[in-house]
Order: C-alpha cells, then sequence, then structure tokens
C-alpha cells in the first residue's frame, strides 16, 4: 500500500503506508514546532517539535515501518511499542484531519480525541495541536 | 435578514431626498460615502469617518434610508442599488452600517494580509493584539493609548506582503457598553439629536484620546493575544513563535487569497516578534504588563 493509492480509511493505514501531505497544506517551521495550513478549509494545526519531525518524513517517499525502525534506533530501543503506537497514532490523526493524499479523512476516535489528546475543533476557531 | 434583502432599488434611491452626504473616506482599500436623511447623523458620521486627501466621486455609496418611527424596522441599509439590511432602531442602524463598513474594507482590500486583531504602535514598533470577538480588543487598544502609545487599529491589522510592515487602519474605536465604565473618560460628547444612535457602541475617535495618537506604518514587534476573563489574575504569559503563527492564522481575514505566501508571511513576520497571551481581568494591569514588556515604567509612557 501506499500514499498514492485513493480512498484508502483510515484505519487501513499500517506500516507499508507511506504518507505524503496533499499539496493544498501549507506548511511553516519556527524554532522545531510546525503550524500547517489546509488551503482546502482554513484549518490550522500546530505540530510539537516530536510531531514537527514525523511530518518531515510524510514526504512521499519514506515508509512507516522504516520511520518508525529508525526512530526506535535513534531515540529509544528499548521503547520500540510505545514510538510504533505514537507514530500510527500521530499518522492516523493526520489522515483523519484530511492532509493526507490517498487517505478519507474521518472522524476522531471517541468525541474527544485521538489517544494522544489532540483537540479536534471545528474549522474555523480551535486550535488543532498535536503534541 | 430580510426577504428583500439583495432587492436593487438605485432608481427610487437615487430620487429620495437626501440632506446629508458625508465627504468622500477611505479605509484601506474600501473607497466610499455615505448619505443619511439625518443632517445630525450625517454630521456624526463626517465626524467619525476617515475622509481620503484626493478629491472625486467615492467608488461606493451606503444609503441609510429612515422610513419614519410608525414603520417598526425604520431603517433599511443600502450599499449603491442592493438593499442589505432592514434595522429596528438608530443605535442598530449605527452599529450595523459600521460594522458593514468593516466588512467591506476587507472585502476592498485584498493585498493585504488582513487580521482580526488590534494594534498599538510603540517606537516604530507594532504591537499585533490578535484575537476573537469579545476578547477585550478594542478595551485593550484604547487603554494603552490614553496610556501614551499610537493607535494602529482596533478591528483589522492589515501587512504589506511586500514591505512587512503594518499599514494603519485607524478606525473611530468601536466600545461596546460593557467597557463603558473602565473607559468613561472617552464618553464621546454628542448632541441630543445625535444620542439615540449611540446606545449600542460608543465611536472614539483616536485623536480625541489625545491629539496626534495614530500611528504611522511600522514593522510588528509584539504578538500578544488578550483575552478577556473576568475573576483572572491578569497575566502576561510567553509562548512560542509557531503557536503565535496559528494564532494569527486562525484569526486571518483573508488567508484563503494568500495561502502559502500569507503563512510564510505571518512566519516571516513572527520570527522578529516577542510572543505571548495576554489574560485580562483588570485594564490598568493590562496595560502595566505591557509597558514592563516595553521598558516603560508608569514614569516612561510620556516618552513612549
Amino acid at each position: 500500500m501506499n500514499g498514492d493509492e485513493s480512498n484508502l480509511e483510515v484505519g487501513d493505514i499500517d506500516e507499508s503506508f507511506v504518507p505524503r501531505f496533499r499539496d493544498e497544506v501549507a506548511a511553516v517551521e519556527l524554532d522545531g514546532e510546525a503550524v500547517l495550513l489546509d488551503g482546502s478549509n482554513g484549518a490550522v494545526h500546530t505540530l510539537n517539535p516530536t510531531a514537527t519531525l514525523i511530518w518531515k518524513f510524510c514526504d512521499g517517499a519514506t515508509r512507516l515501518g522504516d520511520l518508525i525502525e529508525d526512530l526506535v534506533a535513534v531515540f529509544d530501543d528499548t521503547n520500540g511499542h510505545a514510538i510504533h503506537a505514537d507514530v500510527m497514532a500521530l499518522v492516523r490523526d493526520f489522515a483523519r484531519q484530511g492532509l493526507l493524499v490517498g487517505v478519507r479523512a474521518g472522524p476522531a476516535e471517541g468525541d474527544e480525541g485521538t489517544a494522544h489528546g489532540h483537540t479536534h475543533g471545528e474549522h474555523p476557531g480551535e486550535l488543532h495541536r498535536h503534541d | 435578514m430580510s426577504e428583500r434583502t439583495g432587492r436593487r432599488c438605485g432608481p427610487l434611491l437615487s430620487r429620495l431626498d437626501w440632506p446629508y452626504q458625508t465627504a468622500p473616506c477611505q479605509a484601506l482599500g474600501l473607497d466610499f460615502a455615505v448619505r443619511v436623511m439625518d443632517p445630525f447623523l450625517g454630521a456624526y458620521l463626517d465626524r467619525i469617518l476617515v475622509h481620503r486627501t484626493f478629491p472625486g466621486p467615492s467608488a461606493h455609496l451606503y444609503s441609510l434610508v429612515d422610513r419614519g418611527p410608525q414603520i417598526r424596522l425604520r431603517y433599511a441599509l443600502f450599499l449603491d442599488d442592493n438593499l442589505i439590511e432592514t434595522l429596528c432602531g438608530p443605535g442598530i442602524a449605527l452599529a450595523y452600517l459600521l460594522w458593514h463598513i468593516n466588512r467591506s474594507v476587507i472585502e476592498h482590500t485584498p493585498d493585504l494580509l488582513l487580521l482580526h486583531a488590534a494594534a498599538v504602535e510603540c517606537g516604530g514598533m507594532t504591537l499585533l493584539l490578535p484575537a476573537p470577538t469579545e476578547s477585550g480588543k478594542t478595551t485593550l487598544a484604547a487603554g494603552l493609548v490614553q496610556a501614551g502609545l499610537r493607535y494602529v487599529t482596533d478591528e483589522a491589522v492589515a501587512i504589506d506582503p511586500d514591505t512587512k510592515r503594518v499599514v494603519p487602519y485607524p478606525k473611530a474605536l468601536s466600545v461596546d457598553p460593557g467597557s463603558w465604565s473602565v473607559l468613561a473618560a472617552l464618553r464621546p460628547h454628542v448632541t441630543e439629536e445625535v444620542r439615540p444612535y449611540l446606545d449600542r457602541q460608543w465611536h472614539v475617535i483616536p485623536d480625541a484620546i489625545r491629539p496626534g495618537a495614530v500611528a504611522a506604518a511600522s514593522v510588528p514587534g509584539f504578538v500578544i493575544a488578550p483575552r478577556y476573563q473576568a475573576g483572572a489574575e491578569t497575566a502576561l504569559v510567553p509562548i512560542g513563535r509557531a503557536e503565535a503563527v496559528a494564532i494569527l492564522a486562525e484569526n486571518a481575514f483573508n488567508l484563503d487569497l494568500h495561502g502559502r505566501l500569507g503563512l510564510n508571511l505571518l512566519a516571516d513576520v513572527v520570527r522578529r516578534c516577542r510572543c505571548y497571551r495576554l489574560t485580562i481581568a483588570d485594564l490598568d494591569d493590562a496595560c502595566e504588563s505591557i509597558f514592563d514588556l516595553l521598558g516603560h515604567g508608569k514614569e516612561g509612557r510620556a516618552a513612549s
């Protein structure tokens, strides 16, 4: 499976997925934190430094599984399960927000956000904070 | 909204008697005048609107028809030939007219990046105060101008993408009743005839706060996102630049027109700024926090 296929569901995302942000999503990075602007609906998302690092690899060239293995090797090879879970949750959250190519946007997990506690406000209005 | 909203009535409007039409006005990209049937209201509008300095007819014309006190929706507001809204009283009619002028300013200023924010200036640097409605922007800007800073706007910050400077939009400050007690010194002095138009809002001309209070174009130096919170403790808290960009982006009026370049412009602006959130419970304390930030104590304010 790769990011160029269309109409994937969020739940279809697995280690073989190759994430890429939609062309309408503009981004700037300040002091290690990215701000994303979805030009299709004006929604604004801020990413903390960890999420910003992962965002940089959502480039249409990197398999999620490879990214996770690299993160485990570099940051914490005793905690691979947690890193795997965090990365999958974050990328699925990007997908839910409609930011990724080839994946249909969908409702958040539960009413209050994802396992990361991200907020999911209606546009325009709330800040979406991925941390 | 009236079911007749949008109806074109130009020929009829042109045949009505208009005792007063304001001088041509300029507000950022909007070139307009207002004609009214009450000459006292007309003269008042000429006091609070910013006139343009070059001659020639206005590109747009607002018309406020007074249908008489026996009609429930007594006032009908038109822009050029089109009915915009019908309104029941003088206060709401004037407040709606001024609100619609602001809205038109935003529509007619596509070249500048416009933010829902107040702003003041000190020492050649703009303090951007971005926030949604009812956050205390106007009250804070009024307090800061009273205390010695210069006025840029209380509603729409306009950033020139080429120069990255803030272009002043020094409209009269729109002070809502909730702030009348803390800004009592700014109560407009008006005649009996005009007073009924001010039951919804005061319109405070910056020069009435202090002659020469309007700022020139300047570069942003601070982003301070205010939020009024009764009963809280007034506090100025530093925030990251990414958060500041997000706040500005979420309070942008026309970021959709500027897209990726607009986001980059906001990032360029913020990279030069110190960024904060300001919880406001007390106006004097909030102003004091900002003057401390600027390095001016009470004694230094006169020099600012």
